[in-house]
């Protein structure tokens, strides 16, 4: 199992549209991701856990992946957080 | 509601026939109704049913979503996408599934239930989380949850209509055909609906009598009412009395016999009376109808519409592994014999959602014409074709749709051989003998039939389309209903010549439009040397009757006495006669089998 501290960067916080890539990234892998935040631990493969979190532009997650290809899973997620979700005009 | 009539017997309403047969039957009323959520826990032996409900209608809810948002993907509409792969997400998150899988075990909820709690779980935690960006979005999670529970009560009304339901609606969506076909519903009456509507298109491939455009049916039907819709004579009755209803149940029961009597012909062979031998295929739109291949004994398939896929939600770019699935289940259900697929032939009639209407949508922006313009679909299903066709060499025949010039062909051609090559590179296995045809529905190509040949491996004619490009006549439109006639010389003039372009250099020449399941028509174009029909499979064993109660001679005489005519009277009688002419040979052939 890994473990990484992410930000989320972009203006409008864990939406819709982010959850949603999240989620599809992450069911590409067979490793099982979760995201904690404020005490809280979601599967982060279910968008209405994402959504729930409510994450703001500012708000610090971890992530935690486990399973056989955590590494690149990790790696892949971890990038959409750091990309702004590819939402440059937001 | 007026209900004047309510009790009246015998009341007749005209409609429009979109699919031809005559049963009489219990009428049921549905409707799409509100939700209601019943809140009774259910007996614990019917829990795994609860569960199954909630799978299927999440299948069916996803089926409409993916399509939708593949369809947003391919016009770059980033909102809708955004909404969609959001709510296709929201549909199958594990974890809303494992609270409505709790809900039904632990509190022995029913679906609906079951799947209003778990929806307004998340709502309520949104909701408290008082963030205006989420909140603002409920309407996403309140959407799916009454889409998944409106399907879930669909099923159920439906379920519990029985074998005798006649259905009367307002109007029926693809869907919900389609269930009612597993359903063993008999016939589906509508006080709307247009004749080219994907429903009835489906209606007719089940094998459904439908009738539509009945407008005041449903003020004088109650549920539960006796009603017969005849096809024939358009013309749905409800509450036959005792007269009529024992005069339809003779011709039912005709009707009957006549089918049974059909059953001798199943397994002989499809060839005239002195043994020239025309293959009968199908045409398929649905994986539904594959078992009727092998029912009716039809010779592989003459028409594989990949079309049907698109239905549903009606995007512009199909997902591959399901049309994958689709082939496979046509290839599986086909014995040894070819499969003939057509590539997306939508535009005209059948193209949805699009925005833009265009001024003469059957001279536009349909067929190969859009195939050409979004190479990712032509490709994803030349790739979904090639690797079903890898898996069963020697069978696959590809028809390219809604050619005009011999550009747009070999571009198609160019397209397959690369995708070949493609998938020859990454392992996987390819059937280099795939043939590759033309529909021949514009009267240019027919014209120029010599200058396609020595390309193409096969023609295929469509005979509606070539019908209407050639008279000039719109099928649809009702107006002028009586001009178009499949049978017109000039029609059969083209057939014609592509005929004998297809012998000068060896190339088959197959009909598929449904032209070829009227026994009559199917014995003009046998005339003509067409040696492939492709038809609706529950009509082969009658075109097969046909023809085996005809010699080819005379069959050629009738097709050049009909080629000949130059008024539709003309044609018309020479079908009459031909007519009573067969009904004798029948009767002949009736008392043959007695006496056997």
């Amino acid at each position: 199992m890994i473990k990484k501290k992410v930000t989320v960067q972009n203006a409008a916080g864990i939406h819709a549209r982010p959850a949603s890539l999240i989620v599809k990234e992450a069911t590409r892998f067979e490793s099982d991701f979760h995201v904690h935040m404020y005490g809280y631990r979601i599967n982060g493969k279910s968008i209405l856990g994402l959504l729930t979190l409510a994450a703001e532009q500012g708000a610090e997650l971890e992530l935690e992946m486990d399973g056989p290809d955590e590494e690149e899973a990790m790696e892949r997620v971890a990038s959409l957080f750091n990309n702004g979700f590819r939402m440059s005009e937001e | 509601m007026q209900e004047e009539n309510a009790h009246k017997p015998n009341i007749t309403r005209k409609g429009i026939t979109a699919v031809t047969g005559l049963v009489m039957g219990i009428a049921r009323i549905y409707s799409r109704g509100n939700i209601n959520i019943n809140p009774d826990p259910v007996d614990e032996a019917r829990l795994p049913d609860e569960k199954k409900k909630f799978r299927q209608a999440r299948k069916t809810v996803g089926m409409t979503m993916e399509r939708l948002s593949d369809f947003a993907d391919s016009r770059n509409d980033s909102d809708t996408r955004d909404i969609m792969n959001a709510q296709y997400e929201i549909l199958n998150d594990p974890e809303l599934e494992t609270m409505v899988y709790q809900l039904i075990d632990q509190k022995s909820f029913r679906t609906e239930k079951a799947i209003y709690d778990a929806f307004q779980h998340y709502i309520d935690l949104i909701k408290s989380t008082d963030k205006s960006f989420l909140v603002s979005r409920l309407s996403d999670l309140r959407d799916m949850r009454d889409r998944l529970i409106h399907n879930v009560q669909q099923l159920a009304v439906i379920a519990s209509f029985g074998k005798d339901a006649v259905m009367v609606s307002e109007d029926v969506s693809p869907i919900e055909v389609i269930t009612f076909a597993r359903n063993g519903v008999k016939g589906i009456i509508c006080t709307a609906g247009g004749l080219t509507s994907h429903a009835s298109i489906i209606a007719n491939a089940m094998g459904i009598p439908m009738i539509i455009g009945a407008k005041s049916v449903l003020r004088t039907v109650r549920d539960g009412d006796t009603i017969i819709l005849d096809g024939y004579g358009q013309n749905v009755i409800v509450r036959p009395d005792d007269e009529t209803s024992s005069s339809y149940t003779r011709v039912i029961k005709r009707q009957k016999e006549e089918d049974k009597f059909l059953r001798h012909v199943i397994d002989k062979p499809a060839e005239t009376l002195c043994g020239t031998r025309i293959e009968l295929q199908a045409n398929i739109d649905f994986e539904d109808e594959v078992l009727n291949i092998d029912k009716y004994r039809a010779e592989g398939i003459g028409l594989l519409r990949t079309d049907t896929l698109l239905m549903n939600a009606g995007p512009l770019t199909m997902d591959r592994s399901r049309q994958e699935e689709f082939c496979q289940t046509a290839y599986s259900g086909s014995g040894s014999a070819m499969v003939t697929v057509r590539l997306l032939d939508v535009g005209g009639d059948k193209l949805l959602n699009i925005k833009s209407k265009e001024a003469n949508p059957f001279l536009g922006w349909r067929g190969v014409r859009i195939l050409l313009d979004r190479r990712e679909l032509l490709q994803s299903q030349l790739e979904a074709i090639c690797r079903v066709a890898g898996r069963y060499p020697g069978r696959t025949r590809i028809l390219v749709p809604m050619i005009s010039n011999l550009e747009e062909f070999l571009e198609v051609k160019k397209e397959l051989e690369d995708m070949q090559g493609t998938l020859e590179k990454r392992g996987v296995p390819v059937d280099r003998k795939v043939k590759l045809g033309i529909m021949v529905e514009v009267p240019s190509v027919a014209l120029q039939i010599r200058q396609f040949a020595p390309h193409v491996d096969f023609f295929s004619i469509g005979t509606n389309d070539l019908t209407q490009y050639t008279l000039a006549v719109d099928r649809g439109n009702n107006l002028i209903a009586s001009l178009y006639q499949p049978l017109h010389p000039a029609v059969l003039t083209f057939i014609s010549m592509t005929v004998q372009a297809g012998e000068e250099f060896d190339i088959p020449v197959a009909v598929c439009g449904e032209l070829a399941s009227d026994p009559f028509a199917a014995l003009i174009l046998a005339g003509l040397g067409i040696r492939e029909l492709s038809m609706t499979p529950r009509l082969v064993p009658k075109v097969k009757q046909a023809l085996r109660l005809h010699d080819l001679e005379e069959i050629k005489a009738i097709s050049q006495k009909v080629l000949g005519c130059s008024t539709r009277s003309e044609r018309e009688t020479i079908r009459a006669q031909w007519r009573e002419a067969y009904e004798l040979k029948l009767k002949e052939e009736r008392l043959k089998i007695k006496t056997l």
